[in-house]
């Protein structure tokens, strides 16, 4: 695994503020960002799945 | 024309002499609920690449410079300004409370990063491929749990020598092999280089982080209706 | 053992991504492809690393005997290979896979 220098860990911050932080006003049309992978679309239906996953397992604990 | 959302700010708007995205006209669109979004006039089906991120970021911070802001998500856009007034005016109370809580207000950033690699792989005599990957992976995991207790400590230890309400703090640990700690604290603007050296003198106290300071940078982190 | 950290990290890792709606991915045929297969190959690869920690909590758990513990790794070891030979196959590099290191590492 590459190790981050100080400026790279200062970009990650960075663009990570830029994409995923800030108010999102839900329902708003976004426009397509080129160059961001598609996994990021699958991985919305992953989360349903581990959430489904995390319930059965909570109500198996309980 | 679609319009790209940079921020929202209470009207009325301040005199800003920026252009948007691009070179683009930044436009104020007031909303009847006393708020209004700064956004760049962007054609539809054009589309948006990266440079165009750090762009937004240099339009949100002369934006916040001139006034209380509130940053919105890089990428937002509406239809068209009736989009944008209405779509204000349906969450105006959220979007009024957020702004309370982060305008006028900067956030500085701090990331520890690991000093030294995960610890070296475990000697095991005589043992078949099967046990030795086993071992291996049984010592990577500990390695890796024993960073996340650190991190965590490091975290109990920041706040509690930042002394500041927990709210205005955020944080997450092991975001990946390098990062240790990343955190984020909301202060009024005119505290924030302040608040950057108290954080850089607390963090250089930790002998097996090598600590990175960000900012002042707007409220990103923060911005968001409950 | 629960396997609540490894759900967390998961968890956590696409609440960050979740902002970017699916309108906010380029749709063009060929970036798709490519998408697909790493979209497809990540997701096997969190699932191996999963069944990996699993494995070694078992072992810790002291309940296996040697021969247990050293057919387990060889299936594992073989497992990772085969994943890696699958990433190649799709000119993904298998360092790419890492869902951990995030969006942003390719930034880098």
């Amino acid at each position: 695994m590459k190790e981050l220098t100080a400026e790279d860990a200062s970009l990650l911050e960075l663009v990570d503020r830029l994409l995923n932080k800030g108010v999102v006003l839900a329902g708003e049309a976004t426009i397509s960002v080129a160059g961001i992978d598609l996994i990021y679309l699958g991985l919305n239906v992953v989360l349903s799945a581990v959430e489904t996953i995390d319930k059965a397992q909570q109500r198996r604990a309980s | 024309m679609t319009l790209i959302a940079h921020a929202i700010v209470a009207a009325p708007p301040a005199s800003l002499s920026a252009e948007g995205l691009r070179g683009r006209p930044l436009a104020w669109s007031g909303a009847a609920t006393g708020l209004g979004v700064w956004s760049t006039e962007w054609p539809p089906e054009m589309k948006l690449e990266g440079p165009d991120a750090m762009e937004h970021h240099r339009l949100v911070e002369r934006i916040c410079a001139a006034q209380p802001c509130l940053p919105v998500r890089f990428g937002t856009s509406f239809a068209s300004v009736e989009a944008a007034r209405a779509s204000l005016d349906k969450r105006a109370e959220a979007l009024h409370a957020a702004l309370a809580r982060v305008g006028g207000k900067s956030e500085v950033a701090l990331t520890l990063l690991w000093r030294n690699p995960a610890p070296a792989e475990p000697i095991v005599p005589a043992a078949g491929p099967g046990r030795r990957y086993m071992e291996d992976r049984r010592a990577e995991l500990m390695g890796r749990e024993a960073q996340r207790a650190r991190a965590e400590s490091l975290v109990d230890r920041l706040i509690a020598e930042l002394a500041i309400e927990r709210p205005l703090v955020w944080h997450e640990t092991c975001t990946s092999a390098s990062v240790a700690v990343s955190l984020a604290v909301l202060v009024p603007t005119e505290r924030a280089l302040e608040q950057k050296a108290e954080l850089t003198r607390i963090a250089s106290g930790f002998r097996d982080v090598i600590s990175v300071v960000n900012g002042p940078w707007p409220p990103y982190t923060f911005a968001r209706t409950e | 053992m629960s396997i609540d950290t490894e759900l967390d990290d998961l968890r956590r890792e696409v609440e960050r991504l979740r902002g970017i709606l699916p309108e906010r991915v380029d749709v063009d045929p060929e970036g798709i492809e490519n998408g697909l297969a790493k979209l497809v190959l990540t997701l096997v690869e969190f699932l191996r690393q999963l069944l990996e920690k699993q494995a070694v909590r078992r072992m810790e758990g002291g309940t296996l005997t040697d021969e247990e513990v050293e057919r387990m790794g060889l299936a594992l070891m073989r497992l990772e290979q085969k994943v890696q030979e699958m990433a190649r196959a799709f000119g993904v590099d298998p360092s790419d896979l890492n869902v951990g290191l995030g969006p942003l590492g390719r930034l880098i």
